[in-house]
C-alpha cells in the first residue's frame, strides 16, 4: 500500500506528519511482532570485545556465532550474560 | 582446522560485547582457564547478529552497486571513496551501504564531490577507514506520499489507525487516542496469530544451559 493511500484512509493531508507517524508506527510494528527480519555478518577481531550494532537495528532476536559448541563451522546461537565478565576489556574497544 | 569454541555475548550501551571462555592450558596452569574474556582468535564473518528493522526503504535494483574501498571525512561528514571512479554525480539522494563494519544502512547524500567520492551526511571526524564495501544507488525512500510500504494490506490497516491515534493525540482527545491504538494492536495481534496454526510445543537445546 502507497503512503498516499494510507493517508486518505486516515484523513490526513500533511505529507510531512503523516510520514513520520508512519515510520513511528513501522517501527512500533517491529518492536512488538517483528515483520521484517534480516541478519548481518560481522567479523571477530582478535582482542576486541566490542561491536556496534547495525545502524537499523530495533530488536536484536539472536546472536549466533561460528564454531560455538561446534567444529564443522556452523553458526550457532551463544548464550547472552547477566552480569560482565571479570576479566575487563583492557583498552575498551 | 576448525576447533570448538565457548562464546557468550552481553550489551552495552549502543554496542555487543562478544566474550569467549579460555580454553587455552598455557603450560602446567593458567588462571584464566576456563573463564570469559575479550575473543582471543579474530574469525572473518564469525558474528552473526539477527534483528528486526524497519522497513524505511527499499533498494529497486540490486543489480545497480558501486564496489567501494574506504571512509574518510570531508569537513566533519563522512566521506566514501571509490578508486575506480563509478559513483553517481547527481540524480539520487540517498545510497544504502552493506558490507561495512560500522556505516550499514540507509544515508543521505550531503554533497556529490566527483565521481570517486560522495560526502554523506552523517558526522564523523576520524581517520581514513579501509575496508571493502558495497554502494546501492538506486534507492526508494520512505520520504513522500509515492513510497509503497513493504507491509501486508492487513498490516497497513493497522498503520491506519496508528495514524488516526496519533492525530486524535494532537488533538487532545485521549479517548480517542487509547481507542485506535487498541484497534492498532489487535490489528497486529490477529494479522499475526493468524500465520499461526495448533498448538505450540516447545523443546529445549542443549546449549540453553
Amino acid at each position: 500500500m502507497k503512503v498516499k493511500e494510507i493517508m486518505e484512509r486516515a484523513g490526513i493531508n500533511q505529507t510531512g506528519r503523516a510520514v513520520a507517524y508512519i515510520k513511528d508506527a513501522l517501527d512500533e510494528i517491529n518492536i512488538s511482532h517483528e515483520t521484517h527480519v534480516t541478519t548481518q555478518r560481522i567479523d571477530i577481531t582478535a582482542d576486541q570485545r566490542f561491536y556496534d550494532l547495525p545502524k537499523d537495528c530495533l530488536k536484536v532476536l539472536d546472536i549466533r556465532c561460528k564454531h560455538h559448541n561446534n567444529d564443522n563451522e556452523k553458526y550457532r546461537s551463544i548464550p547472552r550474560s547477566i552480569y560482565e565478565p571479570s576479566i575487563v576489556d583492557e583498552d575498551g574497544n | 582446522m576448525a576447533t570448538k569454541r565457548k562464546y557468550g555475548y552481553y550489551i552495552k550501551g549502543n554496542r555487543l560485547a562478544i566474550i569467549q571462555q579460555e580454553d587455552t592450558l598455557a603450560g602446567s596452569s593458567n588462571d584464566q582457564f576456563g573463564m570469559y574474556k575479550s575473543p582471543t582468535e579474530s574469525i572473518t564473518e564469525g558474528l552473526e547478529i539477527e534483528y528486526a528493522y524497519s522497513p524505511r526503504y527499499s533498494i529497486v535494483e540490486r543489480g545497480t552497486f558501486v564496489e567501494c574501498e574506504s571512509f574518510g571525512a570531508t569537513d566533519g561528514f563522512l566521506r566514501i571513496i571509490d578508486s575506480n571512479a563509478g559513483l553517481p554525480t547527481s540524480g539520487i539522494t540517498h545510497v544504502v551501504i552493506e558490507g561495512s563494519e560500522k556505516f550499514n544502512g540507509l544515508h543521505k547524500i550531503k554533497t556529490f564531490t566527483s565521481n570517486t567520492t560522495i560526502v554523506l551526511d552523517i558526522p564523523y571526524n576520524g581517520g581514513t577507514l579501509t575496508e571493502g564495501f558495497t554502494v546501492f544507488t538506486d534507492v526508494n525512500v520512505l520520504e513522500d506520499e509515492t513510497f509503497e510500504l513493504d507491509i501486508s494490506r492487513y498490516q497497513a490497516n493497522a498503520v491506519v489507525y496508528y495514524l488516526k491515534a496519533k492525530i486524535a493525540e494532537d488533538m487532545g482527545d485521549f479517548k480517542k487516542t487509547q481507542y485506535f491504538m487498541r484497534e492498532f494492536k489487535r490489528q497486529m495481534e490477529k494479522g499475526a496469530s493468524a500465520l499461526k496454526r495448533g498448538p505450540y510445543i516447545m523443546q529445549g537445546f542443549k546449549e540453553m544451559t
